[in-house]
């Protein structure tokens, strides 16, 4: 009787520590592997500059994470779409061009998105790459 | 003011008459309103919104003339209307038609002073007591018919009644006839009675001239010589002939006084007196003299003799004179001739003639009391013009009251105002007078009247009205004419006069403000042109004068937007929509939205939503710039700001579509 508690009591322990190294195992995977994504080496979108319409080097690339507030329009043959996204810690939403090819899953309202963007030099920002968080 | 100049008047201001029409109640806030549809996700709300009234400016010259094609019908119908109600005032009343200076007895009669009424009462009273006195059944007895007959203590009083004035010597001319037959008699028999003794006489003197006559052949035997010569025998024979003579004129004189044959020539001397007196309505008198005459006759008839019947006729029948006391049925007293006609039964016929006049005339008088008590006037005036026709000299008529008759004078003088009134065409004092009457008389009506004034003075201003929009929309002749027409309906009514005046007094104003309204168009001095869109709609549509008139209606419009402008926002910004409020300022066209009103409220609105204002300007600003982008960029700032106004929207839409379609 005393042999078989023991036996439950290190099996219980060896379980949790399995599941530790499983979490702890994923959560250095998953930081691991945004490291290593193209768009975190790109700098933050100056929205605040954008909006007073300061001038901003064309061709750079920047990043804009935030919400995809609304899908504003779409091209007539759907290459592209006009979208609102509010940069995080911006309240103001900006409008965005992102191609159909740069999103490898479909917009949806809401999602929190990453976006690699330039400024063309008509002002337009327009999206090459396109990740979901 | 005389008519020509009143109706140069009329052309002159009708010549200059060129002013608003009052289209006021169009566009008050009594206008309809009409409901503005709903802008995409903004509740609709009720605004006033300003139609264009040129259209109702024709519509109006088209029923002014109507109503001036209707004006001679309507005066036919007004002419057709006093006809009647003149008709109907002269049934009512006839002397109100009858002129003063034709003589009237009934004129006479209602206008008597209260003493000569007093004094007829007195008259007749003495007159009836003659009449009691010898008939004692008389209508005017109090008495029982026991009464004695008294015809002497009668012939009394009719002396005193011969003193008054109305009798006219009537009483007089009765006594004396009376008289005649009672003195006449004894003065017959005494006539005869000297007749006879001077018939006597001369026959004795002609016997002793016969005598001497035949002496005068005698031969005196003493001397041989004759009694007398050839000259004494013709102057014999000369006095026998004047003697002669003499006595047949005395026989002759008898003979015309012998009672036989004087007293039916009596009778109908007196009878043909009393048949005047019935011929002039003198009632009363005929009725004494009847009795006069029947306590005179005693024992007297129609009767006639044998010898002046025509010869072979024998009587026919037994007729009597009841008035002949003590006779029998041939008014003889004694047996009956059997050779006698019938006798006449003239003054019993006659009596209960006069009878039934008298009863007429009583019923008529209480007829005429009752009428004047209950004021029915208008008969009663009718009854005594009756009464003075059958019954002239009857106490009845002469005794009526002084106030009797002040009412039928009063009647017929206000139902001759009345007709004049009508024909003067004064509504007022018709009305007066016809209230006057209704309180006065109850046998007259005078709804008709008094609705004949009222429908005439309104219609009077009713023209009035439409001249003076008929002025105002520039047609003078028209407005001239329903002036004319106003002032010949009602030419006495303060209201139309005045009415009148002012519409001449407006005329001068007109063209000051043709001036101003020029000056408004050439300043674009839009909200004064709409404050007083009233006045100037109808100068601005008369006719050949479109460049006026078109210049007149953009002002208008450019109003009316900036109220539009105005009044969509206070809607906004009461259910606190404040960025819609002030975009609907925002988006007034230029250069309205410099308008003071505008800018005022804008700025008013500035502090409820700063951070929106801030932002759409900033989004007007790029987009004037080209940047196109940034543009977007603050519209969507706007937009979120707001609960998706729908301008908005339009903008970040359009923008959207510019930059996504540029390559």
């Amino acid at each position: 009787m005393r042999n078989q508690t023991k036996i439950t009591t290190k099996l219980a322990v060896a379980l949790a520590a399995l599941a530790v190294v499983a979490v702890v195992g994923g959560f250095l995977f998953v930081i691991a592997s945004r490291s290593n994504s193209p768009l975190h080496n790109l700098p933050e979108f100056p929205v605040a500059e954008y909006r007073q319409g300061d001038p901003l080097w064309s061709n750079s690339s920047y990043l804009l994470s935030g919400t995809l507030d609304n899908i504003i329009l779409e091209s007539k043959n759907r290459t592209k779409y006009l979208v609102a996204i509010t940069a995080k810690g911006a309240g103001s939403p900006l409008p965005v061009i992102i191609p159909a090819k740069a999103s490898k899953v479909p917009l949806q309202r809401l999602q929190n998105i990453s976006l690699k963007v330039t400024v063309d030099s008509s002002g337009r920002i327009i999206a090459s790459d396109c990740s979901i968080n | 003011m005389s008519q020509p100049v009143r109706y140069c008047g009329f052309a002159a201001w009708g010549m200059a008459l060129v002013c608003a029409f009052p289209f006021a109640t169009l566009f008050s806030a009594d206008a309809p309103v009409v409901q503005v549809p709903a802008i995409q996700g903004v509740p609709a709300v009720t605004q006033t919104v300003v139609t264009s009234s040129f259209e109702a400016v024709e519509m109006e010259k088209l029923r002014i003339a109507k109503e001036v094609g209707k004006l001679s019908v309507d005066d036919a119908d007004f002419n057709e209307a006093v006809a009647k109600l003149q008709k109907k005032l002269a049934e009512a009343s006839l002397l109100s038609v009858l002129p003063p200076s034709v003589p009237s007895e009934l004129r006479s009669f209602l206008n008597a002073s209260a003493s000569e009424v007093e004094r007829a009462k007195s008259y007749y009273t003495q007159l009836s007591s003659v009449l009691n006195k010898l008939s004692p059944e008389s209508p005017y007895n109090s008495g029982t018919a026991l009464d004695t007959v008294n015809p002497r203590a009668a012939a009394d009083l009719l002396h005193k009644v011969s003193n008054y004035e109305e009798d006219e010597g009537l009483s007089q001319t009765i006594l004396n006839q009376w008289g005649a037959k009672e003195g006449g008699a004894r003065d017959d028999a005494r006539r005869i009675s000297q007749i006879d003794s001077g018939i006597q006489s001369l026959f004795k003197e002609r016997k002793r001239l016969e005598w001497n006559y035949n002496m005068t052949f005698h031969v005196n035997s003493m001397t041989g010589e004759k009694g007398g010569t050839d000259a004494d025998r013709d102057h014999i024979q000369e006095q026998i002939n004047e003697v002669k003579k003499q006595s047949a004129e005395l026989e002759a004189e008898k003979n015309t006084r012998v009672g036989l044959a004087t007293i039916p020539l009596r009778k109908l001397e007196f009878q043909q007196f009393i048949l005047q007196l019935a011929v002039q309505q003198r009632y009363l008198h005929a009725l004494i003299a009847c009795g006069f005459y029947r306590n005179v006759f005693t024992g007297g008839d129609m009767s006639i003799k044998q010898e002046a019947r025509p010869e072979g006729k024998k009587s026919q029948g037994t007729g009597s004179d009841p008035f002949a006391k003590g006779s029998n049925a041939t008014g003889n007293s004694g047996p009956v001739p059997a050779q006698e006609l019938s006798t006449i039964s003239t003054i019993t016929g006659l009596e209960s003639f006069l009878l039934n006049r008298v009863r007429d005339a009583k019923k008529d008088r209480e007829a005429l009391e009752n009428m004047l008590a209950t004021k029915q006037i208008s008969v009663a005036e009718s009854l005594a013009g009756k009464m003075v026709m059958t019954a002239k000299y009857q106490p009845e008529l002469h005794t009526v009251s002084t106030q009797g008759r002040q009412k039928i004078r009063d009647f017929y003088q206000e139902v001759r105002q009345l007709s004049e009134s009508v024909n003067a065409k004064n509504y007022p004092e018709i009305l007066k007078l016809s209230d006057n009457l209704s309180a006065s008389c109850s046998d007259i009506g005078t709804q008709d009247l008094k609705a004949f004034a009222v429908e005439n003075r309104k219609k009077a201003l009713f023209w009035v009205g439409q001249a003076e929009i008929s002025g105002r929309l520039g047609d003078a002749r028209s407005a001239q004419l329903l002036l004319e027409f106003a002032q010949r309906r009602a030419p006495h009514d303060p209201d139309v006069e005045d009415s009148i005046k002012r519409i001449q007094e407006s005329a001068t104003t007109s063209v000051k403000l043709r001036d101003e309204l020029a000056g408004i168009i050439e300043h674009q001095d839009y909200a004064t042109a709409y404050l007083k869109m009233a006045d100037f709609m109808p100068l601005a549509s008369i006719a050949g004068n479109e460049s006026q008139k078109k210049a007149f209606l953009d002002l208008l419009d450019k109003e009316k937007t900036v109220r539009t402008s105005v009044e969509r926002s206070e809607s906004f910004e009461k259910m606190k929509a404040f960025p819609e409020a002030w975009l609907a300022l925002e988006n007034t066209p230029a250069p309205l939205d410099k308008d003071p009103r505008l800018q005022e409220k804008k700025t008013a609105l500035t502090a409820e939503c700063a951070d929106f204002i801030s932002a759409y300007a900033k989004g007007k600003k790029f987009e004037v710039q080209g940047q196109t982008p940034l543009a977007l960029t603050w519209y969507m700032e706007a937009l979120s700001l707001t609960s998706g106004n729908p301008d908005v929207k339009s903008k970040v839409r359009d923008l959207g579509r510019k930059i996504l379609e540029s390559p």
